[in-house]
């Protein structure tokens, strides 16, 4: 294998995981958007969804140029996803739904906060255009943290529960970025970097909730 | 509660477009931004409601 | 119901309607007027919030990625017309979040249409083009008649948003027509569809209770001017898909006329009307609402559950 197919291979991994996991998440927030707890917060899931759906559509354009069209590289066909574990199945609950929303949401943002100023102008783009709708998605994971933390006993547990998992699984998700990639500036920070940056994005509002640092 | 009062051009005074509930203002943003979503805004913003007051009524 | 204190009687209001105000809070009202506007609210409430999974489980079966966002974008307008109708019966003391998250399945008012299943998409645009035209023909009288002023001011955009979905349902169709199995599909769907919109304005005229949603100005037409205006839309985009429906144009009074035996039975296991057996009377139909139909309790139940599951933890504790 050549040097450059070993790189393009990579570079259609991370966009892979970025399109998989965008369309993941959108499906799971979407299945909450008539079941969340509050009629404005069932809103708020709908309208999430649909940006998460966005943004995996246009990546799966782009997976198709690194890859080659083949039915793998269509959402509609595609079977081999790269997703993380816990999107494979429905949220258990509403503290399921926030952990995805305030950890994971917010780690693929992180991801693509280093996509910014990409070597690969087309991540780059798509990267600037996704980031500013994030805001909306991390205000709406940090309220609801807050708010079930402050809940009683019973839901801190649940949360704890979910967040436990959701935080390991988005931790290791950052393994998308390597030293290559970093090397190629496809992204400016390596695995180790992405999470530091995550930690120090979410423990504030961990710490102020008392709830366990990721 | 939250009034959200918005408007579409610059020109114009902000209106009042629906209310809201949430806790704090940070849920209450993201629900009154998705909910109001029926035109691009140029502005948007919450008051919690005990605030106002009726000053002519007919 | 709990409802705020009224400080108004039935004759005030109709003074003040005269007089070319709109009413605007509790002290303005009657009792009546209270109970009449609650009641109407409550079915418009509940309509738009059981639409929101009768949509949901069929938009799971939509066939691009693309589809599914723009079923999640309906999904969502819905639900935000149906915390518009919410919060405005909580200004006017009811207590909602009883009202959303305890009530009892069988107690929701909306069109029985909603209670049986979706099952594919093309279920679901005909659904757009059917069940939202008919939201848009109710609401829209509503909103040019209504004298209730905060929900006149909150139906610009609800009819601008069921515009979208009833252009949604209409465009797919349309596509999903120029197949022959495409239009097979959809007249499958139109055959259990159509008259079940059609029943869900209501009794006819001659039968109708409720005198005050006409006097206090909560609507402006009757049922079956409604039920025509519906139909002057449904009918000829019915007829430009090349689908059949059990409705025509009668040339000399100008009016449609269903062409077969209504109100009839309908078999609900196999979403099929009866026809054969002939017409039966609306104190069947009426029966057969209170009963409520299949999908009832699991739509009520996937709403709730967000709730439930938060106030179960609490309880754990």
């Amino acid at each position: 294998m050549t040097e450059a197919a070993a790189t393009d291979v990579a570079l259609a991994d991370l966009v892979a995981a970025l399109a998989d996991n965008k369309c993941f998440l959108g499906r799971r927030y979407a299945e909450w958007c008539t079941a969340a707890p509050t009629l404005e917060s069932a809103v708020a899931a709908a309208a999430m969804a649909q940006d998460e759906i966005g943004h995996a559509r246009s990546f799966y354009p782009l997976l198709r140029d690194l890859a080659g069209a083949s039915p793998e590289t269509e959402a509609e066909t595609r079977t081999a996803w790269t997703n993380v574990p816990f999107l494979n199945v429905s949220f258990r609950g509403w503290t399921d739904f926030v952990a995805a929303n305030f950890l994971f949401d917010t780690s693929v943002s992180i991801l693509l906060e280093a996509a910014t100023a990409s070597s690969f102008s087309p991540l780059a783009q798509r990267a600037c255009r996704i980031l500013e709708e994030e805001p909306l998605h991390w205000l709406h994971g940090e309220g609801w943290t807050r708010r079930l933390a402050d809940k009683g006993q019973g839901v801190r547990d649940a949360l704890i529960a979910s967040f436990g998992q959701v935080g390991a699984q988005s931790l290791e998700w950052f393994a998308c970025s390597s030293t290559d990639l970093v090397s190629r500036d496809v992204l400016s920070r390596d695995p180790e970097e992405l999470r530091s940056a995550f930690r120090g994005r979410v423990n504030p509002v961990l710490d102020a909730a008392q709830l366990p640092l990721i | 509660m939250w009034e959200v009062y918005a408007r579409r051009k610059f020109e114009e005074p902000l209106a009042h477009v629906g209310t809201v509930a949430a806790d704090d203002p940070h849920l209450a943003t993201v629900y009154a931004r998705t909910i109001f979503n029926e035109f691009t805004w140029v502005e948007m913003v919450l008051y919690p409601r005990p605030s106002s007051v009726t000053a002519i009524k007919t | 119901m709990a409802a705020a204190v009224t400080g108004a009687s039935d004759a005030d209001v109709l003074d003040r309607i005269r007089d070319g105000k709109l009413i605007e809070t509790v002290d303005q009202m009657s009792d009546a007027y209270l109970e009449g506007i609650i009641r109407i609210l409550t079915v418009s409430a509940d309509t738009e919030l059981i639409s929101a999974p009768a949509y949901y489980n069929a938009a799971r079966h939509a066939p691009s990625l693309n589809a599914f966002g723009s079923a999640t974008a309906i999904i969502q307008d819905e639900l935000g017309h149906a915390h518009i109708a919410y919060r405005l019966m909580r200004d006017l003391g009811v207590d909602t979040e009883e009202v959303i998250y305890e009530r009892a399945p069988a107690r929701f008012k909306y069109p029985y249409a909603f209670d049986v299943a979706l099952d594919s998409w093309v279920e679901l645009v005909v659904a757009n083009a059917f069940y939202d035209r008919a939201g848009f023909t109710l609401l829209g009288d509503v909103f040019r008649t209504t004298t209730f002023g905060p929900w006149k001011r909150a139906l610009v955009k609800v009819d601008k948003e069921e515009t979208f979905h009833l252009r949604h349902g209409e465009n797919w169709c349309r596509k999903i027509a120029q197949s022959a199995e495409g239009r097979d599909e959809l007249q499958r769907a139109v055959d259990w569809m159509f008259l079940l919109t059609i029943e869900w304005f209501g009794l006819p005229d001659d039968l109708k209770r409720h005198g005050e949603q006409l006097n206090f100005g909560f609507k402006g037409q009757s049922n079956d001017e409604l039920r025509q205006t519906w139909m002057s839309t449904a009918v000829p985009l019915a007829k430009e898909l090349g689908l059949e429906v059990p409705a025509r144009l009668d040339e000399t009074s100008g009016k449609y006329v269903i062409d077969c035996p209504f109100p009839a039975q309908f078999d609900v296991e196999n979403k099929r009307w009866l026809l054969g057996e002939g017409a039966i009377s609306w104190d069947g139909v009426l029966s057969r609402w209170k009963d409520r139909g299949p999908m009832n309790e699991q739509y009520v139940e996937t709403i709730q559950r967000g709730k439930r599951g938060l106030e179960q933890l609490i309880a754990q504790a």
